[in-house]
């Protein structure tokens, strides 16, 4: 330092910058940078030509298969290899009636909306990220021009986001071009009221709109087991006057609520812009990295485990390995929307018995394995926030073997109770409980994967590029992603053998047994250094 | 206005608190807060760790809604959205953030045309200069050291205009040799009028400065004398 003074700071208001001027003049630096790092206008074109290519190459690839799906959905039969083969007399092949178009459009629409609620609440949806809230947000410049960006992109979010899952639930609901396009016409208006409605409620917290979101996505599988089980039948909506003025309603709503969302924006204080701005801020970089662990946390970010009236006391515990589990169970326990998700979980493995296709066979195995592997991630949470911090784990008297060993109890506790509870109607449909000891022991194997892909190294960038339709793919960080999915598929073969035979066999639980063990002991493995 | 530490009163308080309770969610985390801080004044916030103290400035900076009670900034309740207070309270913490793609310089010519100030350019330099990171203007900020960020934290308070000073322990990291003169710099900053309330453990930082102080406790915050301010830290544990 030379000096003991700061210099006299003159001000001249005409030269103040308004929140559009200074929010340009950064990106027109940034952009510079970028310029003089050889990141120009051709490199520009390039990447707009490569995101369109390969946006489209997605969508014909997700078209096929959402029609593939509602196809299936809708049909009347699961195949099994039992049945086929004719080995068991009596092969499972599920036995309810499918359902009916209109009411699979009409819960896909309502998860969507749930998602929507809820990812926009997470991330903001008005903000301005961290460095914003740091370098932007002292200065006098007006709040409105500094957050009106982030109003425009999670507007066109909405329409995008609303638009796809819109089409997408007439593709499930196999309702034709009527259906798709009745999908995407109410989805898109849909999805950006719900935005708006998230935004005008922002300065409140996001709390409320994450657990509503959540609650519904969660509820949504619960009610379909309702409408089915009340023999509800719901057609698709033909097009007509009534179709065109909710779709124009339902527009004119959006428009509406956007524009007050937008006059009334400037009114968030800086504790509501600071606490959402790091979501954002993370799932700008997890959708950089081909690291999922990183989307999940930047997903999960507004689900905050609440904070307890009364501390525990942990009388029970004994030990580190003991600490650990009730450090696990506690965060679970906290975190409601883990809660709702799980409950959400079990419904939907209901609901799927309810479903011709996924109530037996490889649709079973499908479903058995999303649902064991989202209820396994949920009780993970103590291993995800332990991989980001692991002083936490060295601080305890336990070996890095012993850590994930004791990790696991959690998440396969829940995978395998989820699972357990959501195969009870092939269980008694069978009369076999073979089913329920399978889904435990598959569980288990879950929870296994939920850790592994928790604790998983991170991504080596080091390795080469390969050239793919859907873009460049580093091959060694695509190696790393792949640590957590591979010991779902392994814990859950023999599962997806039952299902696909109709039948559970001594040999196979044997089997399950094995791989479930099996699984536990490849994600206890402590990778070598270097 | 007053000199270095001054308390004689001659313009009326900038910073009020009465009965203020801050904390998170609905919790409390210290005793209800009361305070009164002129322009030229220098009140040192001191405690033990985890007393509340940031928790304290954030409420007056507004990055925190108030539990209870009063807390007004220029005559004003604190509302951290209008645009006069955001023009004359400048206040540093201990987080940070940063661009990506914007060097040192850029961040703080980008905050500097931001308030509207003469010369930015210049102005940035001077402020570089005088903590001692002006070899780093071009550097990316996360190439810093840590004690360098600070540096540059702190810097952010002089590059632009300000009537209210609020830092958040300003000796965190820091040499002493640059301790010592980021003190004398609070102390000048004084002298011409502003008002600052710091947090801070750090007992040379509250003598350079001249500071009296509030004792943050559990149940009660309380008035230190200046001249009992030194003992008090050194008994703060």
């Amino acid at each position: 330092m030379t000096s003991t003074a700061a210099p006299d700071v003159g001000t001249d208001a005409d030269e103040q910058l308004t929140g559009r001027e200074l929010r340009r003049l950064t990106a027109r630096v940034a952009t510079w940078h970028a310029r003089r790092a050889g990141h120009g206008a051709g490199r520009l074109v390039t990447d707009v030509a490569y995101v369109v290519v390969s946006v489209v190459l997605a969508a014909l690839l997700v078209g096929g298969t959402v029609t593939a799906v509602g196809g299936a959905l809708t049909s009347e039969q699961a195949w099994t290899l039992g049945a086929v083969l004719g080995g068991d007399p009596d092969p499972w092949t599920g036995g309810a009636r499918p359902l009916s178009p209109g009411l699979v459009l009409l819960l896909v629409l309502c998860v969507l909306l749930g998602l929507v609620a809820s990812t926009a609440a997470r991330l903001g949806p008005a903000g301005v990220g961290t460095a914003g809230v740091h370098w932007w947000l002292p200065t006098p410049a007006d709040r409105h021009g500094l957050l009106v960006v982030s109003i425009g992109r999670a507007t066109g979010g909405g329409v995008v986001a609303g638009a796809v899952g819109g089409a997408a639930a007439g593709l499930l609901a196999a309702a034709g071009p009527t259906g798709v396009l009745t999908g995407a016409l109410v989805g898109a208006p849909a999805a950006v009221a719900v935005v708006a409605l998230t935004g005008l409620a922002q300065h409140r917290g996001s709390r409320a709109a994450v657990v509503v979101g959540d609650a519904l996505v969660a509820c949504v599988p619960v009610l379909g087991l309702a409408l089915v089980a009340t023999g509800w039948h719901l057609p698709v909506p033909a097009p007509s006057p009534t179709v065109t003025a909710l779709v124009v309603a339902l527009a004119v709503l959006a428009v509406v609520l956007v524009v007050v969302w937008w006059t009334r924006v400037d009114r968030l204080r800086l504790p509501v812009l600071a606490a959402r701005s790091s979501g954002s801020d993370r799932l700008g970089a997890a959708l950089l990295s081909v690291d999922p662990r990183d989307l999940g946390r930047a997903l999960d970010a507004g689900a905050h485990p609440r904070r307890p009236l009364h501390g525990r006391t942990f009388r029970a515990v004994r030990g580190p390995r003991g600490a650990l589990v009730a450090a696990d169970a506690v965060l679970l326990v906290r975190t409601s929307s883990s809660w709702t998700q799980l409950l959400g979980v079990v419904a939907l493995l209901v609901l799927a018995h309810q479903v011709p296709v996924l109530a037996a066979g490889p649709g079973l195995a499908l479903v058995v394995a999303l649902a064991g592997m989202r209820a396994a991630g949920l009780g993970a949470g103590g291993a995800r926030h332990a991989e980001m911090v692991p002083a936490l784990d060295a601080s305890l008297p336990l070996s890095a073997r012993a850590v994930r060993a004791v990790r696991l109890v959690v998440p396969a506790a829940t995978g395998a109770l989820a699972l357990v509870a959501g195969i009870v109607p092939v269980a008694l449909a069978t009369g076999s409980a073979g089913w329920l000891v399978l889904a435990a022991l598959g569980g288990v194997g879950c929870g296994a994967s939920a850790v592994r892909g928790a604790l998983r190294p991170e991504p080596d960038w080091s390795g080469p590029l390969l050239a793919t339709p859907m873009g460049a793919l580093p091959v060694n960080a695509a190696a790393v992603a792949r640590q957590g999915p591979d010991l779902l598929l392994l814990s859950l073969l023999p599962f997806t053998i039952a299902a696909l035979l109709g039948a559970v066999t001594p040999v196979l639980v044997v089997v399950q047994a094995l791989a479930a063990a099996a699984a536990v002991a490849i994600a206890t493995r402590v990778p070598r250094r270097g | 206005m007053t000199g270095p530490g001054g308390t004689d009163g001659a313009a009326g308080p900038v910073v009020v608190a009465r009965g203020l309770r801050v904390g998170y969610g609905d919790v409390a985390v210290c005793g209800p807060v009361d305070l009164a801080l002129a322009p030229g004044e220098v009140l040192a916030v001191v405690g033990p760790n985890g007393s509340g103290k940031s928790t304290v400035l954030k409420t007056v900076l507004g990055r925190l809604d108030a539990l209870g009670g009063i807390v007004e900034v220029l005559e004003r309740p604190v509302d951290e959205r209008e645009r006069a207070f955001r023009a004359r309270v400048a206040g540093v913490g201990d987080d940070d953030a940063y661009f990506p793609g914007l060097s040192v310089r850029e961040h703080l010519v980008l905050l500097a045309r931001g308030h509207g100030v003469d010369q930015a350019g210049t102005v940035v330099d001077e402020v570089m200069a005088m903590f001692g990171i002006t070899s780093r203007a071009d550097a990316a900020p996360t190439e810093l050291s840590s004690g360098q960020r600070r540096r540059l934290l702190l810097a952010t308070a002089f590059v632009r205009p300000r009537d209210v000073l609020v830092l958040d322990e300003p000796e965190q990291r820091l040499d002493p040799g640059t301790r010592r003169l980021v003190a004398d710099l609070i102390a000048a900053e004084a002298a011409r009028g502003v008002a600052v309330l710091l947090a801070t453990h750090d007992p040379e930082v509250a003598a350079r400065t001249g500071a009296r102080g509030l004792l943050v406790g559990e149940d009660a915050c309380t008035d230190v004398a200046r001249d009992d301010l030194a003992g008090v830290l050194a008994a703060v544990r």
